[in-house]
């Protein structure tokens, strides 16, 4: 489904990808680790867009998605679950929905009333704003706003960032729901307990490649793997 | 203190129609700078468009005239504002100096084009039939169509107020203004809600500027003279704020108004004096619309 090549990318003064290579199949769950600096946010912007690529290919069952806008990428099926959440500040829990449910109607299962049964927590905040909500409940914003559009795949960066470990689960849960409607994804993750709980497939970065690709499982058995590149036991 | 309200009535209405004047002409520039970084100096001289228009289709002696201005100058506006996004557009990702040089270049372009099609001099026309008289409030006597302004502009305030606080396509705009990238990121082109945006705020300028011009009349130099009072309404009130612009534009109308009628040596001190103050306490203005992300 997805196919990244050789993918360079970077800032005005630091090439930060150096040839990121990734397969993802259709469904497919892929926690992406790697220390701080590594370059896994970079990727994801790039992937999505925001950041412009130097060199290489991105193809989404086989369409050409690199170097082209972000909305063009996202009606093209991807959708972005940023690091911070980036929600909407002035708007209310209701605007975001509607704004995002517009773009992605008719594209897919996924509608309002479907969205809020896998984030119940949201429809009870339906007429606060976003600047009001609690971490965790932005956390859940950001992913509505991501699954509304409809999206073949879904990027999520550090999703359980900042967050209480109850919410913690609860946002794993939403990723499982996901899951189970056959959404493909690709987490960006420092906390490995989530990583493992929800990732078919764990891949590593590290000095803007990837350097290591396994099923978790497999991932898990092997902690000396874990230590190498991750320095975790 | 009734007394003191008694005698300033006239410059305080004064002021209440030159803010509402500045929020019309602001509250475009303010959501275009606010949502898409694009300072666009050439707003003064859409404004100025419009006042010229007036002149043309001397809608001071008629009420053809004048829905017929307002009608053309809406149309330039548009078309003009549209044109200007496109023109900013392969600039988007260079520095904002580079945008506002590109407007500066297009307001001394238009404000030049405009000196040799009608000269000089300042021309002046007269107000609507109808409106050309005044009326007594509180025993002062006023002019009708310094009210019909105070009007119009308090009620374009409600609408567009209205639009961006409870419409999806405010909503749409007041995303772009938070975090414009996000928006891109759901599937939508930002560069349409930019040539709306501008198209709009560019419309609400040269409107503005049929408005004001039997108040002010036409004349070289009303630009940069209306797009600095503008400026200050947008910095005092906060980028992309709609609440901020209104606020801004009433405090700034009052202060040119009442300034320059209780202490006309120091009205520009007090004006920029008031914007100082406002920087000073409140550096992201008094409604910052802007919201950083975490």
């Amino acid at each position: 489904m997805l196919e990244v090549r050789g993918l360079e990318s970077g800032y005005k003064r630091s090439a930060v990808l150096q040839g990121v290579d990734l397969d993802l199949a259709a469904g497919q769950v892929l926690g992406l680790l790697g220390r701080n600096g590594v370059g896994k946010s970079t990727l994801i912007n790039t992937l999505m867009g925001l950041v412009h690529p130097s060199k290489g290919t991105v193809t989404l069952d086989g369409v050409e998605l690199a170097g082209r806008r972000p909305d063009v990428i996202a009606r093209a099926g991807v959708a972005l679950v940023p690091q911070g959440r980036r929600v909407w500040a002035p708007l209310t829990v209701t605007e975001h929905l509607d704004l995002a449910a517009r773009r992605g109607r008719g594209r897919g299962p996924w509608d309002v009333g479907r969205v809020l049964e896998l984030l119940p927590r949201l429809g009870e905040r339906r007429s606060h704003g976003a600047g009001q909500l609690s971490g965790g409940e932005q956390q859940m914003l950001a992913i509505a706003r991501a699954l509304l559009t409809n999206p073949r795949l879904v990027l999520m960066d550090e999703p359980s960032d900042g967050l209480a470990p109850a919410v913690v689960d609860l946002i794993g849960e939403a990723i499982g729901g996901m899951k189970a409607e056959g959404v493909t994804l690709v987490v960006v993750e420092q906390d490995l307990h989530l990583a493992f709980a929800v990732a078919d497939d764990i891949a590593v970065m590290d000095k803007g490649r990837v350097v290591h690709r396994s099923p978790t499982l497999q991932f898990r058995s092997d902690s000396s793997v874990a230590q190498r590149l991750l320095g975790v036991a | 203190m009734i007394d003191w309200f008694d005698a300033n009535l006239v410059s305080i209405l004064n002021g209440l129609a030159i803010g509402s004047l500045l929020f019309i002409l602001a509250v475009g520039l303010s959501i275009v700078f606010g949502m898409m970084d694009v300072l666009n100096l050439a707003h003064g001289a859409f404004f100025l468009i419009g006042s010229y228009l007036a002149v043309t289709f001397v809608a001071g002696e008629s009420w053809a005239g004048f829905f017929t201005a307002i009608g053309v100058a809406a149309l330039v506006g548009l078309v003009a504002g549209g044109a200007l996004s496109g023109l900013t557009e392969p600039l988007a990702r260079r520095p904002i100096l580079d945008q506002a040089l590109l407007t500066l270049g297009i307001s001394l372009i238009v404000a030049e084009t405009l000196s040799i099609i009608y000269g000089n001099d300042v021309l002046s026309i007269g107000e609507p039939p109808g409106l050309d008289g005044s009326i007594a409030v509180a025993g002062n006597p006023y002019p009708t169509y310094r009210l019909m302004l105070i009007a119009v502009g308090l009620a374009l305030a409600l609408i567009v107020w209205l639009v961006v606080e409870k419409t999806s396509i405010g909503a749409l705009v007041r995303a772009s203004v938070a975090d414009r990238e996000m928006v891109s990121a759901i599937g939508i082109d930002n560069r349409k809600v930019k040539i709306a945006v501008l198209g709009v705020g560019s419309l609400l300028a040269t409107v503005a500027g049929v408005l004001a011009a039997p108040v002010y009349g036409a004349r070289p130099g009303l630009d940069k003279t209306i797009l600095l009072l503008a400026l200050v309404v947008i910095v005092i009130g906060g980028l992309g704020s709609i609440r901020g612009a209104l606020v801004g534009a009433l405090v700034i109308g009052q202060v040119e108004s009442l300034g320059r009628a209780l202490v006309p040596d120091l009205a520009s001190f007090i004006l920029f004096g008031t914007l100082a103050l406002v920087l000073i306490v409140r550096p992201r203005g008094l409604f910052a619309g802007k919201v950083a992300h975490s």
